[in-house]
């Protein structure tokens, strides 16, 4: 063995030192042996090697992540929202009313919320995956509907139906004297009854009023500040529907609703 | 004709072929291009020692590498039919050999830093010399900081004797490249182990003669 000359080890020195005690040989049984292996392998059809088995394996969790996830997502898409009543009674059949001054409030899954003043009473009529069909028989109502894609709430209110895909607005029902009222504070929603069949779009900072048979929009503001005015001393007359703004939608069929639930198709 | 039994058959093929074994690499890289068993038996008995030899030495005396011989032998079979000129059987199992070994040499280093794999250790390894083995266990410590590119240009170089242009042509790289990665690999091999007590011991020893 020749190593280097010098006190420090040189590159020659670490050639030496392997060249010399590692080799490639083995006895010829385990020659033999590797041979016949590889040989069987050949005879009996390659094993698959690591890299093939990573990329099978990879692929294998990948197409387990993509269907848990499109699993997961299918359950989400299709399963119903649940909800849940607070400062309030829920009967079987969905009935719902306030137990104390401050009202109730409906939580559901998806955000949305339903605040009942006291005194109010509403009904869910139905609920599915994408929203809920909510009857209000009587009071005042504020709806917070989450901004959802495919989102679908309804509101009955007497005759008339309100359609919601995710916004904020205020609702208030007299059963007493047939008086709707629709304060919308974001998004726009379509109303629909017997003075609009096809339904009238409503737009953010409005408000819709509709009373015998006749239907009115006019700016929320405006309508504040008339309500805060003091009222006349005699009743007058509800302002005339704005035309400008009472925009009559194309002829398209609400789905009434349906009781018991689910709600399919609304 | 009578047609003979799979079996006696799958026996006969197993036997290496007198002309086979003399056949110089081009008949023979034709032969087992061919799917011809005894071309396969005569290219193991020609390059396995070759082949074991370089993982041993790349990887370290104590690594297991028959399973990677069995890959390399497969992966060149697959793979021969592709082979532009079968007298260049050699560096083309050299060159496969490479490839397995580079992807080894990135595993190990993913083991090593997830602490899968044991370091070094002076009792595993084969030699019979102790001051050896401590001088191996040292060297093949300070390969493991070395990335997969530059070890295998080191070893390629120092251990197998490959040439500049040979080495780059197993590594797939450029003349330039293969150098800069040999170059890298020296300078911090030679630091490393003039750095290290126990390899400098072993070679001090060695060129006094008290090595075996």
């Amino acid at each position: 063995m020749t190593f280097g000359e010098s006190d420090s080890p040189t590159l020659a020195d670490v050639e030496a030192v392997v060249r010399e005690n590692v080799s490639g040989h083995v006895d010829g049984d385990r020659h033999e042996q590797g041979k016949q292996r590889l040989l069987a392998s050949l005879r009996h059809g390659r094993p698959r090697t690591t890299r093939v088995r990573r990329v099978v394996l990879f692929a294998a969790v990948l197409g387990a992540l993509v269907g848990g996830g499109v699993y997961v997502w299918k359950q989400r898409a299709t399963a119903r929202l649940t909800y849940d009543v607070a400062g309030g009674l829920l009967s079987d059949s969905g009935y719902v009313r306030s137990s104390g001054p401050s009202g109730a409030r409906l939580s559901f899954s998806d955000g949305s919320r339903v605040d009942l003043q006291d005194g109010a009473r509403a009904r869910i009529a139905a609920v599915d995956a994408h929203g809920a069909r909510l009857a209000i028989e009587n009071g005042h109502a504020a709806l917070n509907v989450a901004h959802l894609p495919n989102a679908a709430w309804y509101v009955d209110a007497g005759p008339f139906v309100i359609q919601v895909t995710g916004t904020q607005f205020d609702v208030d029902w007299s059963s007493y004297d047939d008086t709707l009222s629709v304060d919308l504070h974001e998004g726009s929603l379509v109303v629909s009854g017997p003075p609009a069949p096809t339904g009238v779009l409503l737009r953010a900072g409005q408000r819709l009023t509709a009373h015998e048979g006749r239907l009115s929009i006019e700016a929320l503001e405006l309508a504040v500040q008339v309500a805060e005015t003091p009222p006349p001393a005699l009743d007058p007359p509800l302002p005339d529907a704005d035309p400008a703004l009472a925009e009559p939608l194309p002829a398209e069929p609400l789905p009434a609703a349906s009781s018991p639930s689910p709600v399919a198709g609304f | 004709m009578v047609s003979r039994p799979q079996h006696i058959r799958a026996r006969l093929v197993a036997l290496p072929s007198p002309t086979l074994a003399q056949a110089d690499d081009a008949t023979l890289a034709r032969a087992a291009s061919s799917g011809d068993p005894r071309a396969t038996s005569v290219l193991w008995d020609r390059f396995s020692p070759l082949v074991r030899r370089m993982l041993r030495r790349t990887l370290g005396p104590t690594a297991e590498v028959e399973t990677l011989v069995q890959e390399v032998f497969l992966r060149a079979l697959r793979q021969l039919g592709s082979l532009p000129d079968a007298a260049q059987l050699k560096p083309f199992v050299v060159a496969v050999t490479v490839r397995v070994l580079s992807a080894e040499l990135k595993r190990n280093r993913m083991r090593r830093l997830f602490r899968l794999q044991n370091p070094w250790h002076t009792a595993d390894l084969g030699s019979g010399d102790p001051a050896a083995r401590t001088a191996l266990s040292a060297l093949y410590r300070i390969l493991d900081e070395l990335d997969a590119e530059a070890r295998l240009a080191f070893t390629l170089r120092h251990f197998e004797g490959l040439q500049i242009t040979e080495l780059a042509s197993a590594m797939d790289a450029s003349l330039w490249s293969a150098k800069r990665r040999l170059a890298r690999a020296n300078a911090r091999v030679q630091a490393a182990v003039s750095r290290d007590a126990a390899f400098s011991a072993y070679a001090t020893a060695a060129s006094l003669g008290d090595a075996p």
